[in-house]
């Protein structure tokens, strides 16, 4: 375990982990990160399960568009121009 | 905003349709509208509160557009340009709805608490594969998460993990900085997150 292991430390690594995961972050930070995350289980689970979350969220599927609201947008094309 | 510095415009997949709406090419509209209703019309729905509000938005987004399409001086590309014009719509409809005063979204919430529930390892859903935890009743309750998120945070979520936007399109299309972007979208990702931690750890 980390000896200068800290609940600040945790605070500071916490607010970066989506620039983390988007890769934002300048190398240093990065690393420091990385060391963090090895030897601190909460941001870990913090880590994986943030990753979990966008993954899912990308994946959403698209509904398609109701045939009623296409004939709206067509007739406004019609009757508009 | 990325600029072509010999033109000042954006390449843009679109070039041919909107050089031939320029012309005054008004069949083209309907090209516009088979090709980006898909999009607008789902970007509705996650950014409104019924499939209703969505229907709107898209009509109204495509009124715009199609009134302003002629002066679009592409400093975005079109079909950012088009984003732009359906997230001002939806800011116009909550203002039209009367404004409840949305509660800001503080980090300090949204911090698990390391000592009250030390949670040391990911729990079991982390490591599933997208596929097989993502079925109805999952997507319904994400989708129900981002309707809970203050409207600035649920932009921001839906543009950038949604709708594929990089951060300095988001932040161009919503007129805001991309710093801004960065601490809203962390903000909105843990409150989704939080929300998934608890239906997992309610579920039967
Ligand atoms: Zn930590």
């Amino acid at each position: 375990m980390n000896t200068d292991h800290n609940h600040d430390m945790c605070k500071a690594y916490f607010a970066k982990l989506s620039e983390f995961i988007d890769q934002e972050l300048g190398d240093d930070v990065c690393r420091d990160i990385q060391k963090h995350l090895e030897s601190c289980g909460c941001c870990n689970a913090c880590l994986e399960t943030l990753k979990k979350t966008i993954q899912l969220c990308a994946n959403i599927k698209d509904k398609p568009v109701p045939s009623e609201l296409s004939r709206k947008l067509k007739h406004m094309i019609r009757h508009r121009i | 905003m990325i600029k072509n510095n010999t033109q000042g415009l954006v390449p843009d997949e679109d070039q041919a349709l909107i050089d031939g709406i320029k012309r005054g090419e008004t069949g083209l509209f309907e090209t516009l509208v088979d090709k980006y209703s898909p999009r607008l019309y789902n970007f509705g729905l996650k950014i409104c509160k019924s499939r209703e509000d969505a229907e709107d938005l898209v009509q109204e987004s495509f009124i715009n557009i199609f009134r302003y399409v002629k002066d679009f001086r592409q400093e975005a590309s079109l079909k950012n340009w088009m984003y732009r014009i359906a997230a001002s719509v939806c800011w116009k409809m909550k203002r039209k709805t009367g404004s409840i005063k949305e509660k800001d979204l503080s980090l300090e919430e949204l911090m698990p608490d390391h000592h009250a529930s030390p949670e040391q390892v990911p729990p079991a859903w982390a490591h599933e594969p997208v596929a097989q935890l993502l079925n109805q009743e999952l997507s319904g309750q994400i989708q129900n998460a981002i309707s809970r998120l203050p409207t600035p945070y649920r932009l921001v979520l839906v543009l950038r993990d949604m709708e594929g936007f990089s951060t300095d399109e988001t932040a161009d299309i919503l007129s805001i900085t991309p710093a801004n972007v960065k601490v809203r979208l962390h903000r909105a990702r843990l409150f989704v997150r939080d929300d998934l931690k608890e239906y997992y750890e309610h579920r039967p």
